[in-house]
């Protein structure tokens, strides 16, 4: 009890030795970080007011890593088609048995019952109980959960019917339709993917897409592709062959781009011809896109008793506005790992502002302490629903350490057992210094 | 030494007072009744009989064809769970979700200072259940969506789709788990425990008694379904989307009377046992 009491007292005094301030570690790639901010009014609706504070502890042995961006696979495309033409016999080309078609009437149009569905082979109908392995009414989806529209209907080619040209007739259609053919088992795939995940308002994105068999890039791709905002609002994409069957393009995203919840679309077309079929696909993938409305500073605060991570804010436009992020601290093995998790948020007018993650102390495991490294930090404007600034690293503190004249030097290298609410210095390894905790 | 009995009588007190509460919150679409129209009255009648106190329980009612953070999502749910736990003084909240559910309450888990009232209901739950969660989407929205490829140009033909199913789209929800959510792969965990029940198969041949339970026409078109989606599934979900946030509780077969699996409609349901387990789960 006694060493407890003189421990807290020596922690007490060290206090603001322990307060560290420096700069903000280089943005890495990856990082998002707005070069100017904009103004923008308040938003509108039912906005938490009240600032807060949460934090919970981290199982140090789950690893908390950068994430990379989704890659979107298809097997499927979509068309439209006149009435007149699914009377007649509308052609699909199928590159694998089982292909599954959904047929949708567009505004006016006859509705579809898989029953009326007939299929042909070079003009020949195909006997009714042959042709489909599953006739399925939109009624049935929609009571499966998938929210097709009302009037269409999916069936799947018999797989004893092999692959290659079909037409498929509908003959009371009338009106314009929706076809969507999907080819589960089709080696055929267009992949698409984003160099990044977000983006602030004027920035640039990278679209990667094959369309390829198997892991090789078909021959004579052509490739083509819309950025799609929320609202519907689209931009073209412009694609360039690159090596082995990737193309590319660049995206700029305008400087106006609205605020409206809900991510962008990337949307990517791809048609080849291969063994003397048509090959089509269409994807997509997202992305979000936000109005820099606020963005850290540069410098930092670290209060190292409280474990407290205090940044700047300049805010641009008024609006709530949440740091988030994740502490790592030193194990015994010198290997940093994460043990909790912070988030803070406040609404702010236009201004300097500040938000602090603090993280428990009681989070620290026992063995761990410093060096600490803040990681995964976000800018969040919860109002406008955006990510505005993301740190995959954003400080690393615990060198060079405070000397406490009134503690006895730990050896180096080793640790001391973590008490909560006691902070020591001690000798880190490389010459670097950490904290630990100890009596 | 008087002070130590007091403060152990206060606990012990503090104990008895402690109320167990369970929460039914509902997947994608507007809830009116619930109980009636998505639960059914078995379901949650018999789980929460496994309550010390059976009238303790809550059966959520919101719009869930919003973005999960809307107002008319989490933010009705935060505000149906508040009351709950006021009017019934609960400190143990145990919340079963299925399928969207899952999304919004852990919308709720991983941004505790989005609103006001996210703090205290997560510092009162003890664990969430979730069936059949879709973390990581489903191909099936991404199937309805994609016919909106040509929406820029004949959007209003297509009709449009409800913003939860955009939500469910696998593109979408990789980047909301990569950003706005926790508990997925390489992500921080979420702040409480999260254990999914998941639905690996369909079972809806017309001669099969099994395919009756929770609505035979309901399971025909998970058949159909199933076709968008992996080997393992529930004819909605793929079983690696059930499985990408938490941990697994269990997998249907390992459960379930008979090894039936669960389709997607019946991991709500009643269904080879499943309200039996989770009815056990209540006194943990």
């Amino acid at each position: 009890m006694r060493n407890q009491l003189i421990a807290l007292i020596l922690a007490s005094v060290s206090l603001p030795v322990l307060a560290i301030n420096s700069g903000v570690d280089t943005p890495r790639r990856g990082d998002l970080v707005a070069d100017g901010l904009v103004a923008l009014p308040a938003p509108a609706g039912q906005i938490e007011r009240k600032p807060l504070s949460f934090s919970w502890a981290l199982d140090p042995n789950a690893s908390v890593g950068e994430q990379t961006p989704y890659t979107s696979e298809s097997r499927e495309f979509w068309t439209q088609v006149e009435g007149i033409e699914l009377s007649k016999g509308f052609a699909i080309d199928t590159s694998a048995p089982g292909a599954v078609i959904r047929i949708s009437p567009i505004g006016k149009a006859a509705p579809v019952s898989p029953d009326r569905l007939d299929l042909l082979r070079d003009g020949k109908s195909i006997a009714s109980a042959l042709a489909f392995s599953q006739r399925t009414t939109a009624a049935q989806l929609q009571q499966a959960g998938m929210p097709i529209d009302s009037g269409a209907a999916v069936v799947q080619i018999d797989a004893a019917q092999g692959q290659g040209r079909f037409q498929l007739q509908m003959s009371a259609a009338n009106g314009r339709y929706l076809v969507h053919v999907f080819e589960p088992a089709s080696p055929y795939v267009l992949h698409a993917s984003t160099d990044r995940a977000n983006l602030l308002a004027g920035g640039e994105v990278e679209v990667r897409a094959m369309l390829g068999k198997g892991s090789t890039g078909l021959a004579g791709s052509q490739l083509a592709g819309l950025l799609v905002s929320p609202s519907g609002k689209s931009y073209d994409i412009v694609f360039k062959a690159g090596s082995n069957g990737m193309q590319r393009a660049m995206a700029r995203i305008p400087v106006d781009a609205g605020s409206e919840p809900g991510l962008w679309d990337v949307q990517v077309f791809a048609g080849a011809s291969d063994g003397g079929g048509r090959i089509q696909r269409d994807t997509r993938t997202a992305i979000s896109v936000a109005q820099p409305t606020a963005r850290l500073g540069s410098s930092y605060d670290f209060d190292a008793m409280n474990l407290g991570f205090r940044l700047p804010v300049q805010v641009g436009s008024p609006g709530r506005y949440e740091l988030r992020g994740t502490l790592f601290a030193t194990g015994p093995d010198g290997v940093a790992r994460p043990v909790s998790e912070a988030h803070s948020a406040a609404w702010f007018e236009r201004g300097q502002r500040a938000l602090t993650l603090t993280f428990e102390r009681a989070h620290l495991p026992a063995g761990y302490g410093a060096p600490f490294e803040v990681r995964q930090v976000q800018l969040n404007d919860q109002s406008r629903m955006g990510q505005l600034e993301s740190r995959e690293l954003a400080a690393r503190f615990g060198s060079p350490a405070p000397v406490v004249a009134q503690l006895p030097s730990p050896k180096p290298a080793v640790i001391a057992p973590n008490k909560p609410g006691v902070i020591v210095p001690t000798p880190g390894r490389g010459g670097a210094r950490r904290f630990d905790s100890g009596e | 030494m008087r002070y130590l009995i007091l403060a152990a009588l206060a606990a012990m007190s503090s104990l008895c007072q402690a109320a167990t509460g369970v929460a039914f919150v509902h997947g994608t679409g507007k809830q009116t009744n619930a109980t009636a129209d998505y639960w059914q009255p078995t379901m949650v009648n018999n789980v929460r009989a496994g309550l010390p106190d059976p009238n303790n329980y809550v059966v959520i009612n919101c719009d869930f064809t919003k973005y999960m953070w809307d107002t008319d999502a989490a933010g009705c749910l935060a505000g149906q769970l508040t009351s709950f736990i006021a009017a019934k003084n609960i400190d143990r909240l145990i919340i079963i979700t299925h399928s969207n559910g899952g999304n919004v309450v852990r919308w709720i888990l991983s941004n505790p200072t989005y609103d006001s009232r996210y703090p205290d209901i997560i510092a009162k739950t003890v664990r969430v259940n979730a069936l059949a969660p879709s973390s990581a989407g489903t191909p099936l929205a991404d199937a309805v969506i994609n016919g909106n490829v040509f929406e820029t140009s004949v959007g209003w033909l297509i009709g449009y789709k409800s913003d939860a199913v955009r939500q469910q789209q696998q593109s979408w929800m990789a980047y909301y788990n990569a950003n706005n959510l926790y508990g997925t792969s390489g992500r921080p965990a979420l702040p409480k425990t999260f254990r999914t029940v998941v639905g690996t198969d369909v079972d809806s041949a017309v001669w099969d008694s099994d395919s009756y339970c929770g609505g035979y026409f309901e399971n025909v078109g998970l058949e159909t379904t199933q076709l968008w989606l992996n080997t393992c599934s529930d004819g909605f979900l793929n079983c690696s989307s059930q499985s990408a946030a938490g941990t697994v509780w269990f997998q249907d077969k390992s459960r379930m009377a008979g090894s039936e699996p669960l389709s997607h409609n019946q991991s709500r349901r009643a269904c080879f046992g499943l309200d039996s387990i989770l009815r056990t789960d209540m006194s943990k």
